[in-house]
Parts: structure tokens; sequence; C-alpha cells
């Protein structure tokens, strides 16, 4: 009974291109860049190193859990903004020495605190007009 | 290179002109600052112009609006320190020898509520936008928060701010807020970020200010006793260590943690030969409560951490150890963005003369700092009478 038309099947889109990666382990995991020369690694990825503006970049995975460095809640909706506040907005703090603005989501936003151990999962946020999912990545509470 | 001085300055009082085309709003200020200068419109050889929501032929049109006589205009867009951008043009371009009158505005026309940190068809940063991540006053709220781990910064500390703002908006006929607010109030109001609160934020505001600059060759010929020199013009822009907090490189700045206004007000001290404490009053580019503590950190007034407990204890007050944003700063006076830098430099410039009024500060200050920030990008300048 579906109503696709033939090439017209529902996809996955990522809502940005680059941020992560299906792995292939099946998980989805976000994707940095580390500078070859510098070592300094970045989120999300860059062509040129930040610092020293090398093209001798290494693409690599990040790991899947970091540590809440600071956070807020945010009760206000800027006008792009597809989440609905009240949402906590946190700066996490990776295991590579990259730091990543995030939606922290699934938890309960008065339990937040600083160092609370969070990981990466990806989330439908909205669907496109031609039905498709469109996906990012957010973090929430690890178990 | 030049000697540069401010011959004039003017302020549209910061508001809501609904009414008014932005033409309307800049005529006022220019008005004030050409009759403040005593130099004719027909007098100025170049002008510069700082606006981030304009259009294409505002600058043109606004400057126009005095005559039509054919010198370079120019259109500066820099976020919230599009003004000081303007001004940062003019002070090169007469201090390079190519002009000796320069007219300086800035102007906005704001909309409603938060601004987005970019547009996400031009710069597909999709994540950023659509996911509340360009949210501005989060990105101060979460430095805040992590100092109050850090330092020990408090509610009342950021209250205490948002306070002497009020306290001096009121005596400010160009402030947009009229109303002074304690700091139960503004602990009391809703809360936007936590924990910033409506009143912790600068209000939406429309605006428009001015400025005429002048060789002190040329300054002569006009009578420079009010004149006020241009000591340095700094600027800079963040470096990897503000990436490294990413994404959202259009939300760089300096709220992480100052290092950008450190970095260039070292640079400006280096260059004049004096220090902070030389420097008796400051207008510091702080939109939401904290800011400010951030600064006068940076700027080198105390340690990192005291910034917060200088507040509390009025030290940042007209008779503190240094005045910070008399003018009640971006929370009272308002911050149409491109008008800011230009009335930051308004401000000083009539502390420096003893035009203060009501907020003057006392023991005739010799050198004042203009601190604007927009997202990104700093500019700094040093006044000296």
């Amino acid at each position: 009974m579906s109503e696709n038309v033939a090439g017209a099947e529902k996809m996955t889109i990522p809502l940005q291109e680059g941020l992560f990666e299906m792995g292939s382990d099946g998980k989805y995991h976000l994707v940095a860049s580390r500078c070859k020369s510098c070592k300094l690694t970045f989120f999300p990825k860059r062509k040129y190193c930040g610092k020293c503006g090398s093209a001798d970049v290494e693409v690599f995975n990040l790991s899947d859990r970091g540590k809440v460095y600071t956070f807020s809640q945010v009760d206000r909706k800027s006008v792009y903004t597809i989440i609905e506040p009240p949402y906590m907005e946190a700066d996490v703090e990776m295991p590579e020495d990259v730091h990543i603005y995030t939606i922290l989501d699934q938890c309960d936003l008065k339990s937040v605190d600083f160092g609370m151990n969070v990981e990466v999962y990806v989330d439908k946020v909205k669907q496109d007009e031609a039905g498709n999912d469109v996906i990012a990545f957010k973090f929430k509470p690890a178990a | 290179m030049n000697e540069v001085v401010v011959m004039g300055v003017g302020t549209l009082r910061f508001g809501r002109w609904p009414n008014k085309s932005v033409i309307e709003m800049a005529e006022v200020p220019i008005e004030i600052a050409l009759k403040d200068s005593g130099i004719p419109f027909k007098d100025i050889q170049a002008a510069y112009v700082g606006s981030e929501l304009g259009h294409f032929p505002d600058a043109r049109m606004i400057v126009q609006n005095f005559g039509w006589t054919g010198i370079p205009i120019s259109q500066m867009q820099q976020a919230c320190a599009s003004g000081s951008a303007a001004f940062r043009e003019a002070y090169f371009s007469v201090a390079s020898g190519r002009y000796d009158v320069v007219l300086v505005a800035g102007y906005e026309k704001m909309g409603k509520g938060l601004i987005p940190g970019g547009m996400p068809e031009q710069d597909k940063e999709y994540h950023l936008h659509y996911m509340g991540l360009d949210v501005t006053p989060a990105r101060i709220a979460m430095a805040i928060k992590r100092r109050m781990l850090t330092y020990g910064d408090t509610a009342e500390m950021l209250a205490a701010e948002a306070a002497q703002c009020f306290e001096y908006g009121p005596l400010n006929p160009y402030a947009h807020n009229q109303k002074k607010y304690t700091a139960a109030d503004v602990l009391a109001s809703p809360m936007i970020c936590s924990p910033i609160t409506l009143l912790m934020s600068c209000p939406i505001s429309d605006g428009a200010s001015a400025a005429i600059i002048c060789s002190r060759k040329k300054a002569k010929q006009y009578g420079d006793s009010r004149a006020i020199t241009v000591a340095g013009s700094f600027a800079g822009t963040p470096d990897y260590n503000d990436l490294m907090g990413g994404p959202g490189p259009h939300i760089g700045g300096d709220f992480k943690g100052g290092k950008l206004t450190a970095r260039v007000s070292k640079e400006a001290y280096e260059k004049i030969g004096i220090g902070p404490e030389d420097i008796k009053i400051v207008q510091c580019h702080a939109p939401f409560a904290g800011g400010g503590f951030i600064c006068i950190e940076a700027l080198g007034y105390c340690r990192e951490g005291e910034g917060g407990k200088w507040f509390l204890e009025g030290k940042t007050k007209i008779d503190g150890q240094v005045a910070v944003n008399t003018d009640g700063g971006l929370i009272a006076r308002g911050h149409p963005l491109g008008a800011t830098g230009v009335a930051e430099i308004g401000e000083l410039v009539r502390q420096l003369r003893g035009e203060g009024g009501a907020l003057q500060i006392p023991n005739k200050p010799k050198v004042a700092m203009a601190h604007n920030v927009g997202l990104g990008c700093l500019n700094l300048h040093i006044l000296k009478k």
C-alpha cells in the first residue's frame, strides 16, 4: 500500500553535510580534522588548519562520549530555530581536546551539571517537503 | 601618520523610530556633529558609514541628504562593531594624509527578537541556525556559567552590572531605557538564557550617531580648543583559540574568555605607551551582563575572576577606579548595531571635554578607551585630551 511513486523513495538526509557519518560499526560518529603539523583538532572538520593554514589535515571520527564543560537553558527562540524552547545548549569537551556546541536532549533540564558524561546520537529533527527524514546530531546523558 | 582629532559628535536618542527612515534618523546626529564641530558640510572630503542590517544605497542617501558634493562614501558592515569600523577607516584615511575632514556615521533600524548569527541560505550553516545554536546571549550565558564554577561569579554580580547601567541610563538623554531598575528588578525579570535575564540584556533599539574627524593641522583653521585627539586605532579578529569552541565561527568573538580584547588592548597599550592605570574611563562592549566582567579583566584593570566583584563593589562606577559605560552601556543606552561604536566615541569625547553633564566623571579625565566588539571582530580606540 505504499504511496511512493517510483524513484521517490523516502530518504534520510543530514541537516548539514559533513558533521557526522555512518561508521563501519553501523553507528553515526562526529567527523573532525586534525592538522598533521600542529596536531590541533577542529570540529567541524576544516580543509585548512585553523592555526597554521596547512591543508595537510587528517579527517577522523571523534569519540562518542564527552563531558559537559558549560551549559545554558535557552528560553527564547531564534528566528531560524526548529527546536522549541526551553532547550539546553551545552559546550561539550571531547577527549580529543576539542569542544562542541550542541543541544543536550533526553535529559531533565534541571539535572544538567558540569562534568556530566554525555554521548552523541543522531535524531530526526524534521521532515522535508518531499517527506524525507532530516537528521542532526545532539548529545544526551551517557547511559 | 598625521595627528587626527574629533571635532564634533552627535547622537539620535536610541529607541524605537518606526516612522523615521534611516536617512531621517541619521540626519539628526550628523546635524548635531556638524554644528558641534563648526565645520560646514561642504568641507567634508569623505564619509564612512557603519551599519550591519542596512542596504547598499543607505550610506550614500544618508550623506547626500546634506548635499551631492561628489565625495567618496563607504559603507562598513561589521556586525555590532560596524560603527567603530567606520570610525577606524575614517581615522586611517585622515592619519595617512589622504583626507583632512571626514564624516563618520553609524545607524541601525532593528527588527524584533534575537539577532541570528548569520543567514542559513547564505552561509549554509544549517546545524548552527536550525538547532538553535546561534542564540547570542546563550554564548555569554555559557561563559558566565563556567565563570560561576571557576571564579565564583554570582547572579548578584550580574545584576550589579545591569543595575549600574540602569542607574546611568536615566541620566543620559540619548539612552533608550530611561527607567531606573534595581538589582532586585534585574534578578526578578524573565530568564532568557540562564543565568541571563531580560534586564541583563540589551534592548532592541533603533538609533544613529555621528562624528566629524579632522587632521590637527586643518582643525586649527576651524578652532581646535575642544578637539579631542585619537591616540590610536586598533583592531583584530579571534584566533584559533576561539575557533576551537566551534561549531559556529560566526559567533566566535570574545564571549569565551576575552582573549581577543586582551590581545588587542595589549597592542594598544604598547604602541601608545600607556596602561590601564592611565585610562580612567572606558566604554566597553557588554550587550549582556557579565560582558563587563570579561572586559575589565581582559583590558587589564583587574585580575581574571575579579571582574564581577569589581561591579558588585562599585569600583566601575563614575567615581570608582575605572568608570565603565557611563552612558548606561549597551544594556540601558541601547545597542542599534552600527550606531553603538560611534555613540561610544561621542560619550567619551563629551567626558574628555568636561561636557558629561550629570554623568561627568570627576578629576578631569585625560585619556579614554572605546571598545566595540562585533561577532568575530573588535575595534578599539584610545582618545586623549
